[in-house]
């Protein structure tokens, strides 16, 4: 068997959704694996059904059905298995493996609730998983509000037991650090923050072409906001804001599927075509777009809006791409948002002070040339620190030092800068 | 202005979208005439093939599995519903999911082949054009 401690090239079990599945963790595990495998030997388990259809991206990375893990474990132990846990019944495969895997645990909170994840398994595993942490009167409740439409997930983050399964744990910001701790005191947290994909400054020459493509104004100023639309994503803020601005020579570009959780209102918007153009707001509701014309979409923008209330402390995949092309961002206040820096991100409230303050930030960039140039330089410069090779090297860090130590945090990508 | 190149990463060398992407943006810069025309190419076949992936995850009906969230009750309430339905329309329902996924399947069937015919086309296409930018190179010369 293999030390981790020891061994330059550890053998590592990589649980986690893969593409083509529609999923931020899936393309976030894809980037991070196109630097890691350099460095470890990685084998990539995924829900056995989607397992014949995955993309091979790279040929010295099999991805392998959850099922085979046994076998191969049995053939040449793993040192480490790390553990993709999301609020998504995509990652409920890995539920069991997580809790029973042979080897170190390291376990990639990317969410600060796991209610989706043990939904996915079943419903009265859910209820099981509220009654084991939260006792029989709370699992109760849950089961009633289990018939009522939009999600609970909120007020069962589930955190415990999955933690507390792990010998490390790994998340992405400060908040999701504070919130995992205090589900699981005695686990030791690392914050690895999200890696970003950087990409030339060709002066718009891309930003052009998509827009022509796209069929986008070549001389407009276009925010762009970008993933599934839910409640929580608050568009119709966005919406609401962008409209009452009333920006000339401005648009909004709003692309992803508006899924049967969005409000009532951002569904008017998104089926009125007429009432969209007439104040310069485009929709691209396709459900899944190939992750080609997704990146397109992302060059077409001059900036990002990304709102989020409430929040499980999930960071943001659109942001880190939009960050890393040059795009400043203007997102929520509030969780792992709120830990990006000022000088590429305006960060607005999410109390009732929320229009204004998005009115303001949108009026700001729409207006100010300088300062959006300056807050574009500010992004790169910022996704030129958050490489995916620093996070897959931070990565390679916790996996070499996973141990059952005492419970603290640490910025393992500051450490390794530091040296 | 825009900056100068960078030392291509591990994802730049593997193959995939993003790979993809950089390439075609050096081309702009380089002032390749056919990039933006390729850029658009790649995104409509990649759209394709999503489209294509979808309809077949979607293809396979299945019977509705009827459920209740009633506490202890639910099971019976559940079946109870099955034994309705098993009556007055499970054979119906069997039939035309039959039909339905026929069809399906012989839908998606059809969008590989054209997907197969579509790569093998801007394959083609790509060598055709390279060779003319050949042509055209003797010619000058």
């Amino acid at each position: 068997m293999n030390n981790a401690a020891d061994t330059q090239r550890p053998r590592i079990a990589w649980w986690s959704p893969w593409p083509p599945s529609y999923s931020g963790v899936a393309e976030y595990s894809r980037m991070l694996v196109a630097h890691l495998r350099r460095l470890a030997e990685v084998r990539v388990f995924v829900e056995d059904a989607l397992a014949p259809r995955v993309v091979e991206a790279f040929g010295e990375v099999p991805i392998l059905p959850g099922s085979a893990f046994q076998a191969e474990q049995q053939r040449s132990p793993f040192d480490v298995a790390v553990f993709h846990l999301g609020n998504q019944a995509g990652h409920a495969y890995m539920a069991d493996a997580l809790f029973s895997a042979p080897c170190r645990r390291v376990g990639v909170f990317h969410d600060g609730s796991l209610y989706h994840l043990y939904e996915g398994i079943s419903r009265y595993r859910l209820i099981r998983e509220i009654a084991a942490e939260e006792g029989w009167s709370a699992a109760w409740r849950a089961w009633k509000r289990l018939r009522q439409p939009g999600s609970d997930s909120y007020h069962h983050p589930l955190l415990r037991r999955a933690a507390g399964a792990c010998d490390q744990i790994i998340v992405h910001s400060q908040h999701l650090a504070g919130r995992v701790r205090a589900a699981a005191p005695d686990r030791p947290i690392a914050v690895l923050p999200f890696g970003c994909e950087t990409w030339l400054d060709d002066g718009g020459l891309l930003q052009r072409q998509a827009r022509r493509i796209i069929g986008l104004p070549q001389d407009a100023l276009i925010f762009g906001v970008f993933g599934h639309i839910t409640a929580a994503k608050r568009v119709e803020r966005v919406i609401e804001a962008f409209v009452q601005a009333d920006l000339p020579g401005a648009w909004l570009y709003v692309v992803g599927e508006v899924t049967g959780l969005a409000p009532p209102s951002l569904r008017r918007w998104a089926g009125d075509p007429v009432l969209c153009a007439r104040h310069r707001i485009r929709f691209d509701a396709r459900r899944r777009p190939a992750y080609l014309s997704w990146a397109t979409a992302m060059h077409a923008v001059d900036a990002g809006v990304s709102l989020r209330f409430p929040t499980t402390g999930e960071s943001s995949a659109v942001v880190s791409e939009l960050l890393g092309m040059g795009k400043p961002c203007i997102v929520s206040d509030i969780g792992a948002l709120a830990e990006l820096p000022d000088d590429c991100t305006i960060k607005v409230p999410v109390d009732d002070q929320e229009i204004a303050a998005l009115q303001a930030a949108l009026r700001s960039l729409t207006t100010q040339p300088d300062r959006l140039a300056e807050m574009s330089r500010a992004a790169r410069a910022y996704a030129q620190e958050h490489t995916w090779e620093a996070a897959a090297q931070a990565y390679l860090q916790v996996i070499r030092d996973v141990s059952p130590a005492t419970s603290h945090v640490t910025n393992t990508c500051d450490k390794i800068r530091d040296n | 202005m825009p900056e100068s190149h960078s030392q291509p990463t591990a994802v730049d060398t593997a193959p995939g979208p993003v790979a993809d992407l950089r390439r075609i943006q050096a081309r702009l810069l380089a002032g390749d005439a056919g990039a933006a025309q390729d850029l658009e190419r790649l995104i409509r076949l990649s759209n394709f093939e999503a489209s294509a992936r979808e309809v077949a995850q979607l293809s396979l009906l299945r019977e509705h599995r009827f459920a209740s969230a009633w506490p202890v009750l639910g099971r019976l309430i559940a079946a109870f519903r099955s034994a309705v339905a098993g009556v007055a329309a499970r054979w119906l329902v069997r039939a035309v999911i039959e039909q339905q996924t026929a069809f399906n399947r012989a839908t998606a069937s059809a969008l590989d082949e054209a997907l197969a015919l579509n790569r093998h086309l801007l394959a083609r296409i790509e060598q055709l054009e390279q060779r003319v930018a050949e042509l055209q190179r003797e010619q000058r010369r």
